[in-house]
């Protein structure tokens, strides 16, 4: 089903889009509920991510991974933008990303090589633990319900996590 | 770098990953159905497995695994649809009914087993089983059913189709005869099970139009603790009722009192004819008097043979005093060395075919707290044992004297008698073979009457015989 979405999208026939709706129409919902707690706001976003979809086909490789991760990181990044757009989040202002200096830059980019590599180092359970917590931004509720824990049970887990990443990262958590 | 709190650290790791992104294949893909699912399938697989190779302890604990994840998977997606909801209710109630069927099994009651039948709560737990389970597959069949319906993929129903005809597979099985065309039958069934589980597993794209809507239940108890608690549970009912069933209480235990005058000079006496100390520190004031008169007083002590190096724990003392007009009485004295009898061993002794037993008394003894106690002998009867081998060819009855063996937890210097009468029967000599059987722990399942358990052979045996010539 994904390559036929795929090919259609990428000759522009609209009943891609529509296939795409129905088979990642779901994913899209969920990725965003975690960001945009408001229903009207996810469903505008999930219109602008079919539309960044239609456009951006050419990008996705099929080399590179499956097409539902794809969706997921673009539906991910779309509603962080929204979310910006619509000032849930100050976004950084022209003047404070105007102060960023190249020296900023290069620790932002080393913290975020360090966070990584981390990641890396997780355990499966606590990996896919980080990523509701902080990709999809889930709430610990719908990440203890999903996962079989109890909120408590999660909430200590994603405690160790945590200690572990920050270790990890050389991050002095007091 | 010096971060003040967990929040901050949280923020700090969003912002990281708001600014720079991870590539799409880096990221986990996190749902609401897969936990679920996989543990609702693995539980119901694992519930289909019987391991019988190994002992019955083994043989309930996939399945309880099994029933406790299909469990913890149904009552995430309990709010899905009805469905679910079914399927939550039936794997609940299949807990409930592995637990009482395993307890059950664990109590005594289930004799009938040794005739290759069913005791009824263990048949009645088999069938409440058995309905739950194909109410699962139903209601897991018929859950997806409707969710898929819901989202007009039509062709992923199919899984009904398959649930019910594997369902009548298994049911047409029962109907047919033994040997090979059940044997088929098996393998059909089998084989439509196969295709059920690999229609559940291949239902990911279909998961992937549909799974994204659940809104999972949470829930109190995480799986593994529940998973766990349940097996602990299992395991902690079946120990205490074995504790329970083959830990015999101690009944009637006195402290054990000095004889009188007469009893004592008894003693004495029969110490004369060489009865060792050991036999008559225990044996009763009546008794004593009666044995002192005897004429004719034989005393074989030996070490109980269990044929394993590891254990030389009973100490079997046989005394055959010949009273007049050719009247026999038979001690068999037994005390143990390293041995604690806590879990009803047994003793039976036994004669030969046409040799009368006619139990006298029989009384056990320990020290507990400073001081020596007599007990009862639980169980302790004289009735036929039937003697047979494999073959059938041989298969008669000769008189035994059956007892259990047991005494209160931190006694010690246990010991215990039976004394009995037998005129010999016309065979010229009399037999007095010892059986003891030992029981290193409690865990007899089922739990037998003392009947079945010495037919069942479970224990450690060993023996002991003394023959005696007498004037027919």
């Amino acid at each position: 089903m994904d390559r036929e979405i795929i090919r259609l999208i990428r000759a522009k026939d609209e009943s891609g889009l529509a296939l795409l709706r129905r088979k990642y129409g779901g994913l899209i919902a969920y990725v965003l509920r975690g960001i945009l707690p408001d229903a009207r706001d996810r469903e505008e976003c999930g219109e602008d991510v079919l539309l960044q979809v239609w456009n951006k086909i050419d990008l996705y490789d099929e080399a590179k991974g499956n097409f539902s991760p794809w969706i997921t990181a673009m539906s991910r990044n779309a509603a962080i933008n929204f979310r910006k757009r619509v000032r849930i989040v100050e976004p950084i202002t022209e003047e404070e990303s105007a102060m960023l200096t190249p020296e900023d830059l290069l620790i932002r980019r080393e913290t975020s090589a360090r966070l990584m590599e981390a990641v890396d180092r997780l355990s499966p359970g606590d990996r896919k633990l980080f990523y509701r917590k902080y990709y999809y931004c889930q709430s610990l509720e719908v990440i203890a319900a999903e996962t079989g824990l109890s909120q408590r049970a999660a909430e200590g887990r994603i405690y160790r996590m945590r200690r572990k990443l920050a270790g990890w990262m050389g991050v002095e958590l007091q | 770098m010096k971060i003040k709190d967990d929040i901050q650290f949280d923020r700090l790791v969003q912002e990281q990953l708001e600014q720079c992104p991870p590539e799409a294949e880096r990221i986990e893909q996190a749902d609401p159905f897969s936990h679920p699912v996989y543990l609702i399938l693995w539980g119901l697989i694992l519930q289909t497995i019987q391991i019988g190779l190994f002992d019955f302890l083994v043989v309930p604990v996939l399945p309880a695994i099994g029933a406790a994840l299909t469990y913890c998977g149904a009552r995430s997606i309990r709010r899905v649809n009805p469905w679910f909801r079914m399927l939550y209710v039936f794997s609940a109630a299949r807990l409930v009914v592995l637990y009482f069927g395993v307890l059950s099994y664990a109590l005594p009651g289930n004799e009938a087993l040794l005739a290759g039948s069913l005791p009824l709560p263990l048949l009645a737990a088999a069938i409440l089983a058995a309905c739950l389970q194909a109410g699962m597959l139903i209601a897991l069949a018929l859950g997806f059913r409707r969710l898929f319906l819901q989202y007009g993929l039509r062709g992923k129903s199919k899984l009904l189709a398959i649930t019910v005809i594997f369902l009548c597979s298994l049911g047409f099985d029962f109907l047919l005869p033994g040997g090979w065309p059940q044997t088929i039958g098996t393998l059909v069934s089998l084989g439509f099970f196969a295709l059920l589980i690999s229609i559940l597993m291949k239902m990911e794209e279909g998961m992937e139009v549909v799974g994204y809507g659940f809104q999972n239940s949470p829930v109190r108890i995480r799986t593994r603790t529940l998973t766990a608690g349940f097996l602990i549970l299992l395991a902690a009912s079946v120990l205490m009722a074995c504790v329970a069933a083959n830990h015999p209480a101690v009944r009637e235990a006195a402290p054990l009192e000095a004889p009188g005058q007469a009893g004592l000079q008894a003693k004495e006496l029969l110490a004369q004819q060489g009865v060792p100390q050991e036999v008559l520190l225990d044996l009763s004031g009546e008794s004593s008097l009666l044995l002192a008169q005897a004429s004719e007083v034989k005393v074989d002590a030996q070490s109980v043979d269990f044929g394993l190096a590891s254990i030389k724990a009973v100490n079997a003392t046989t005394v055959v005093f010949r009273l007049q007009g050719n009247q026999y009485y038979v001690l068999q004295h037994f005390s143990w060395r390293d041995h604690k009898p806590y879990w009803g061993d047994m003793v039976a002794i036994y004669g030969h075919e046409n040799q009368a037993l006619d139990l006298v008394e029989g009384r056990l003894f320990y020290e507990k707290g400073g001081q020596r106690w007599e007990a009862a002998f639980p169980e302790l009867a004289g009735e036929p044992v039937k003697i047979s081998d494999f073959g059938g060819a041989l298969n008669y009855e000769i008189p035994a004297i059956i007892g259990e063996v047991a005494y209160p937890f931190g006694s010690t210097s246990p010991s215990g008698y039976v004394l009995y009468r037998t005129d010999g029967g016309d065979a010229g000599w009399l037999n007095s073979e010892l059986e003891y059987i030992i029981f290193r722990d409690p865990f007899r399942l089922p739990p037998l009457p003392l009947k079945h358990e010495l037919y069942a052979r479970r224990g450690i045996a060993g023996y002991v015989q003394t023959s005696y010539p007498i004037e027919p």
